[in-house]
């Protein structure tokens, strides 16, 4: 018997994230070709009356554990809720968004059922029935294919990659309440803290505006962040101008940081080194201003202005606001 | 590597060694926590994930293993009074959790900043003890069926050069690219 696609639906202060509609709506395709049901596993506060969101991209049935001390992440509590819902479904599949959360949870989950997890994938398939995953490995240098020989298969989907579409027929899921015991944590999930101002992360932004060593500085981001402004975009950065201390790990986008894939990234002042370009070469579109017409990062950018960054950001900035006034 | 380690602080060492190529991250947990359970100690540390496979699994699934509690990607941590406090990485900032001991965190990159050994600890650390063991491992369940190159992606166009080609950029960015 196959059984049923269970998809975590990854949610952050009562809002599915779009990576978690990403999951449902791969799960829908391979539940399609299976025959079978989805179910999603919702997790976390506020859920109660946002299930439908979930049938939108194609959930059958929902499994809710809602509650405030779901509100952050904790490992023991999550790890709980997801496994007493994949013992007592039947899952041949199991999937997650490639996030801070998914992949912490996803292994716990495949030690657990005795099977194995591919992370970070960024195409699903089947052959002869068995779970082949794509990702890349080795800091996104090889696509590896890899073949998940026990059930049930899990994979974590790389945020940003599949697109997340209203499925046909969309379906009102029954839902599920999932009890759990709050006893059973070794662990406090304690509070939220962010990087000064709160905001977007890079793996979920749209536009990223990113800066290299040709900044030269940590106070000259600040015509970065303008731009950021007028564009609804992020400010993020190169590994170079991080270890030199000018910005936080938190934005740094390469092996070592983030792998982004915005619709828009405009790279400032960097020379696009490997370990760079692995984490943003699925951007959808690179735009490179740069003053040395050497520089690597014009091999691979869609569209490329040679020229000092200190004059050709500001006079962007400054257009791109005339441009956004206009349409 | 495993004399560096010792170089940089670690008392001693154990180095298992597997006969077959297996890199199923469930087989080699599996063979590190059996190693463990002979082993007495309040923390384990990893690394968040390994830079060849970039899997990002064996800290959690030894730790669930060996049952005790594991905080993944964390940049900070403050051990005291049989308690930890970490702060893990996460989108948009940082979650602040706490944990009884013994427990398992794997490192984000900003935890520490790896300091170069001295001369006079690498040759200490030649006198360490690294206590060698083959381990058989479990058969995969994950199993790589091809490796490729990715993708290549073609240059694309310079547009022009200094802040004279700012408008055509935002021109082929909105009509071309249809991105703006």
């Amino acid at each position: 018997m196959t059984g049923e696609v269970l998809v975590f639906a990854e949610s952050s202060a009562g809002t599915f994230r779009k990576s978690a509609y990403e999951a449902i709506t791969e799960g829908r395709r391979l539940a399609d070709l299976l025959k079978v049901d989805e179910y999603a596993l919702a997790i976390g506060t506020g859920l109660r009356e946002k299930t439908n969101e979930l049938g939108k991209y194609g959930a059958n049935k929902v499994l809710l554990a809602d509650d405030p001390s779901l509100e952050l992440f904790n490992a023991d509590y999550f790890r709980q809720i997801a496994l007493d819902v994949a013992r007592r479904t039947s899952p041949s599949i199991i999937l997650a968004a490639a996030t801070s959360t998914g992949k912490d949870l996803a292994p716990r989950l495949a030690v657990h059922l005795n099977t194995a997890l591919a992370s970070e994938c960024t195409h699903l398939d089947f052959d002869s029935g068995q779970l082949v995953a794509t990702r890349p490995a080795y800091a996104g240098k090889v696509l590896l294919k890899v073949k998940v020989k026990s059930k049930p298969s899990i994979a974590t989907l790389r945020p940003n990659v599949f697109t997340a579409k209203e499925a046909s027929p969309q379906r009102t899921p029954a839902v599920e309440v999932v009890e759990f015991k709050k006893a059973n944590s070794r662990m406090v999930a304690k509070e939220f803290v962010t990087h000064g101002s709160k905001k977007l992360d890079l793996t979920e932004a749209s536009v990223i505006i990113s800066g290299g060593r040709g900044m030269g500085g940590p106070q000259n981001y600040r015509i970065l962040e303008e731009l950021a402004e007028v564009m609804g975009g992020v400010v993020g950065a190169s590994r170079a101008s991080v270890d030199a201390g000018w910005r936080p790990h938190s934005d740094q986008v390469g092996q070592t940081g983030r792998t982004v894939s915005p619709t828009l990234y405009i790279a400032c002042g960097i020379s696009g080194a490997i370990q760079h370009r692995v984490g943003m070469i699925n951007s959808k579109v690179i735009v490179a201003i740069n003053k040395d017409p050497e520089a690597p990062i014009f091999g691979f950018a869609d569209y490329g202005v040679i020229g000092d960054v200190f004059e050709v950001v500001p006079a962007l900035t400054r257009e791109m606001k005339e441009f956004y006034g206009k349409n | 590597m495993i004399v560096k380690a010792l170089a940089l602080g670690a008392d001693k060492a154990v180095l298992l060694k597997s006969e077959e190529t297996n890199s199923d991250p469930g087989s080699i947990s599996r063979a590190i926590a059996n190693e463990l359970k002979s082993h007495e100690f309040d923390v384990l540390l990893f690394g968040k994930k390994g830079v060849d496979d970039d899997n990002q699994q064996v800290g959690q699934m030894v730790s669930e293993l060996l049952d005790i509690p594991c905080v993944t990607q964390i940049v900070k941590l403050d051990i005291s009074d049989g308690r930890a406090v970490a702060q893990r990485e996460v989108e948009g900032g940082a979650i602040v959790v706490e944990t009884s001991l013994p427990a398992s965190f794997t490192a984000e990159k900003d935890l520490t900043i790896p300091r170069y050994a001295s001369l006079r600890e690498l040759v200490a650390a030649r006198k360490k003890p690294i206590v060698v063991k083959t381990v058989q491992l479990q058969p995969p369940s994950l199993e790589v069926i091809s490796v490729q190159n990715p993708p290549p992606r073609s240059p694309g166009k310079i547009v022009g050069k200094g802040v004279e080609a700012v408008p055509a950029l935002i021109r082929l960015l909105h009509e071309e690219a249809k991105v703006i």
